[in-house]
């Protein structure tokens, strides 16, 4: 309630003014603790980049070395995943796969993150005809089902996991368009921003200083809740053959590939779908708990 | 004196605290309020002071589970609030309680008429028919020099003006006959000609149903005019008590005195105001002893003891300083 | 009158569309300001005061260039600067609170000039010292001060660009009694070290009593009243003015004094009233009252008043 909230923060500082370093990570465990599932998420992302990142410590194979002596094998000591239809070490496949899958999840984010927050920022500020004009062609964008595009763009360009890339990229762009500019539309009738356009700055300068940065949070939350959907389409082109093409290792590809196998070798399009689930399931909680932290009512405690 | 039976609202020894990262916030000390029947009774302060928390506490709309009370009670009409349970509270409020906030912007539901939200909360408490609580709302609205009540009813609260729609949430707040109403800042975002009109129809109506009022503000000027006595906080205890006049008139803690010299209307055109020195201090890290001894300028080694109120004066004027024992110059 | 003009304005008119058709031609307009005609003298502080309504805010943003007149001008004397400040009412809102301290305070200078942030910093400290605040501070967020400390950083950027005119809105209305007699001060001795001229705009009669060399009251987009402080506070011309005084609380006047208030309610500013604006609330309103009224002058040259009958009623409005 507004009153409360004067109320308490008007009763003096509950954050001590002390800035230094451990303090600030203190807090923000305290913050944490509030928020279990957000830690569950945040574990469960870490798990996934140690994996990924130390891929070549942690496979107990390599990739893509084909042995048909062990093709379609089940999971076994020897084999923790079991083996593809070339005897290929599906383990290794899925930890070497990660890097791929979620590498093309955090690029999707990063380009149509950056590119749509510049965009709508602008056109938050600016007003007017260009307003107008970007409006309309992201709504026109926007009409059209997600995956029909990304499918026609991937199969214009040729199918490969960086068109897909792009495919998915641009897709994603009027979403962060639309939240950027509905923020900028908020910032810049700030009086801070007021301030810097009596001092003279141009609107580029007032989005460069001032509305990018305070228009961040609910972009950041948007952005991390996306990767898991980024990885969840990134595979799902895969799936229908526009993403990673053979013999590239990738959770989608795996994932279809191993439809043919379903009935008799459960594990080939389990374990890359569970790989996936794990992986979508710990950005979605970690971006909840992200935007539950930012939360400006939570902030000023 | 306001003896037990015959006050409305009465806070004695009062502490809450606030459990925060790295330990807690003591926001309230201590802290006795009494108002009696048909009084009207300001709780005066700067930010910090705990005033608009002290009022909250009245009727306990402090979020559950982030607040402790660590000691003191609070009585409502004869009820204990602290212990009541919320069904209790519920019922208390609006009918025997009734709370007028500072921003009636955020009081009133964008999206529903005048007379549908008015409606709502007379009928609520009174049970009466729909035609009966409509011609009580436009009584209300007529005594507080509402012209035209009938079309401001059919109005959307976007459509009006701040100084109307405050007039509204009083008329509401008269609405149910309340005990006492608790008003926190109620014309602070208010322009002085209607601040001036809104406290004249408040205190008229208050004086007609015998209604007490419990008027939290930062403004001494204000309290001055329209309570009848005034209690002064400073950093959740309070420093000074008394008739409002007297108070203001003489006042005798180093705090009420440092504060009304700090007024712009003490020193003549453009010579320097009388500041106070330093700044209200943090509420989690709270010595024990006197609160605001280290911006005083009589603070002694008596003011590390903690400071009891004590009398000074006629009609129970009392300041919580060792130095009132003496005489201040 | 030993003081010249830095800044005039003449009959400056702000109209806002609301609401457009489909062709995008306005459906409804804001009056805003009605015919504003003022000068800013060299090195004194005018005060605007007025209540919500009246137009000071787009007064305001037309100083700062943030709104353009629909009608009239602005002028600068020959010669000066044309570098107008402001500082703001709210200390939390107008401070970015993603930049430090030191930033907010050169931004003036940085969104003009190139130098370095080591130049900017130095600068920073310099004026951190002018108002009251320690060097070392110049790192720290805006969140990590108190309100009275942010509005001396508010201080402080409004200085960094040297201009000769500062605008004030509300500067103290949003802090605490004590604090607000410390930027008081401060503002005072700034504007005394370094011949500031300053445009106060408040609804605090007593802190523009205890700044103003000069006071305009406004009442729906116009001036009504316009004159030296001693003048207008002691002996108000206006009904208006008159009204506004009386209602100012005063510790140890009682809530009744002084004239009975009449209509609180303002007329709209879409549709202006005929004549005189004030004339629906005015107790003394009369015939003539429903011509327009001018900004005439009164006994003394330097005391004007929109009302026909402010020299009649002269005796009765001295509270």
């Amino acid at each position: 309630m507004a009153s409360l909230s004067h109320a308490v923060v008007a009763t003096g500082s509950v954050k001590p003014a002390d800035t230094s370093q451990t303090s600030n990570w203190g807090f923000l465990l305290y913050r944490l603790r509030s928020s279990p599932l957000t830690v569950v998420g945040l574990f469960m992302i870490v798990i996934v980049l140690i994996l990924l990142v130390f891929a070549p410590l942690i496979a107990t194979h390599d990739p893509n070395v084909i042995s048909l002596k062990v093709r379609l094998a089940a999971p076994s000591a020897a084999h923790w995943f079991g083996t593809d239809e070339v005897g290929r070490d599906l383990f290794s496949r899925v930890v070497y796969g990660g890097r791929l899958s979620v590498s093309v999840g955090f690029f999707v984010v990063f380009i149509a993150g950056t590119s749509g927050t510049i965009l709508g920022c602008l056109s938050g500020i600016m007003g007017g005809k260009v307003d107008t004009i970007l409006m309309r062609i992201m709504d026109i964008v926007l009409s059209v089902p997600s995956l029909v595009v990304t499918m026609a763009l991937a199969a214009a360009l040729g199918p490969s996991l960086v068109n897909a890339m792009l495919a998915m990229a641009l897709v994603r762009i009027p979403f962060y368009v639309r939240l950027a500019r509905g923020q900028a539309l908020t910032i810049r009738e700030m009086p801070y921003v007021k301030a810097a356009q009596i001092f003279g700055a141009s609107n580029w300068q007032v989005l460069r200083w001032h509305v990018a940065r305070n228009a961040m949070p609910p972009l950041i939350v948007q952005a991390t809740l996306d990767i898991g959907g980024a990885i969840l389409m990134a595979s799902a082109l895969s799936f229908i053959g526009l993403g990673a093409q053979q013999p590239t290792a990738e959770w989608g590809s795996m994932v279809a590939t191993g439809r043919n196998y379903m009935l008799d070798q459960w594990w080939y399009s389990a374990f890359p779908g569970l790989a996936i689930l794990f992986t979508a399931t710990g950005f979605n909680l970690l971006g909840d708990g992200v935007r539950d932290l930012l939360d400006p009512r939570q902030k000023g405690r | 004196m306001t003896s037990a039976n015959t006050s409305v609202l009465d806070i004695q020894d009062l502490s809450i605290e606030f459990p925060v990262y790295k330990g807690a916030v003591r926001a309230v000390n201590g802290v006795c309020v009494r108002v009696g029947r048909g009084e009207i009774v300001g709780i005066v302060g700067e930010s910090g002071s705990a005033k608009s928390v002290t009022a909250m506490m009245a009727m306990r709309l402090l979020p559950e589970g982030r607040f402790d009370v660590t000691g003191g009670s609070v009585t409502l009409l004869g009820r204990d609030v602290i212990a009541a349970r919320e069904e209790e509270m519920v019922d208390i409020r609006g009918r025997d309680v009734a709370m007028v906030f500072q921003e009636p912007l955020s009081a009133l539901n964008p999206t529903q008429r005048i007379e549908r939200q008015m409606l709502e909360v007379i009928r609520l408490h009174r049970r009466c028919s729909a035609s009966a609580a409509r011609a009580l709302a436009i009584r209300l609205l007529g005594d507080m020099r509402i012209a035209d009540p009938e079309q401001v009813l059919q109005r959307y609260p976007f459509e009006l003006s701040g100084g109307m729609r405050q007039r509204i949430l009083i008329a509401l707040a008269f609405s149910c006959d309340p005990k006492i109403i608790i008003a926190d800042e109620p014309t602070t975002a208010l322009d002085v000609t209607v601040q001036r009109q809104v406290l004249q129809l408040m205190r008229a109506k208050a004086r007609e149903l015998g209604t007490a009022i419990l008027f939290i503000s930062h403004d001494l000027a204000v309290v001055s005019q329209f309570c009848d006595r005034v209690y002064v906080m400073y950093a959740g205890a309070v420093v000074e008590e008394g008739p409002t006049g007297v108070v203001l008139g003489t006042p005798r803690h180093p705090y009420t005195r440092a504060l009304l010299n700090a007024l712009p209307e003490r020193v003549r055109p453009g010579e320097s105001l009388q500041s106070i020195p330093g700044s209200v201090p943090n509420l989690s890290s709270l010595l024990s002893g006197c609160a605001f001894s280290p911006r005083c300028e009589h603070a002694a080694p008596a003011c590390s003891g903690k400071p009891q109120l004590a009398d000074v004066g006629p009609q129970n004027h009392r300041a919580a300083c060792w130095l009132v024992k003496e005489t201040l110059p | 009158m030993s003081k010249t003009s830095l800044l005039s304005l003449d009959g400056i008119r702000v109209r806002f569309s609301i609401g457009a058709d489909w062709l995008g031609r306005p459906t409804a307009l804001v009056n805003a300001l009605n015919g504003i005609d003022l000068s800013v003298m060299k090195g004194e502080v005018l005060g605007i005061v007025g209540e919500s309504g009246c137009g000071k805010s787009t007064l305001a943003n037309v100083l700062t260039n943030l709104v353009r007149p629909t009608e009239g001008r602005m002028a600068w004397a020959a010669g000066a600067a044309r570098q107008l400040q402001i500082v703001f009412q709210d200390p939390q809102s107008s401070l970015d609170p993603r930049l430090p301290a030191w930033r907010v305070i050169t931004e003036p200078v940085f969104l003009r000039e190139r130098r370095s942030s080591a130049d900017l910093r130095c600068l920073a400290g310099d004026l951190a010292e002018q108002v009251g605040l320690r060097r070392e501070q110049m790192d720290r967020y805006p969140h990590e001060f108190s309100g009275g400390q942010r509005q001396r950083i508010a201080i402080a950027r409004a200085l960094s660009s040297s201009p000769d005119v500062i605008v004030l809105d509300e500067p103290t209305s949003a802090l605490d009694i004590s604090v607000q007699a410390q930027i008081l001060n401060l503002l005072a001795d700034l504007q005394r070290s370094r011949g500031l001229t300053y445009i106060l705009i408040s609804h605090n009669i007593s802190v523009i009593r205890h700044m103003c060399d000069r006071i305009a009251v406004m009442y729906l987009g116009q001036i009504v009243e316009l004159g030296t402080a001693a003048d207008v506070l002691a002996r108000p011309a206006h009904p208006y003015t008159r009204l506004l005084l009386d209602s100012v609380p005063q510790i140890g006047r009682a809530l009744d004094a002084g004239l009975p208030i009449g209509e609180t309610e303002l007329p709209s500013n879409r549709r202006l009233p005929q004549g005189c604006f004030f004339r629906e609330r005015c107790l003394f309103a009369a015939a003539g009252c429903d011509q327009v009224q001018a900004l005439a002058t009164l006994a003394s040259e330097a005391h004007l008043a929109r009302c026909h009958r402010a020299g009649e009623l002269a005796a009765t409005l001295h509270p």
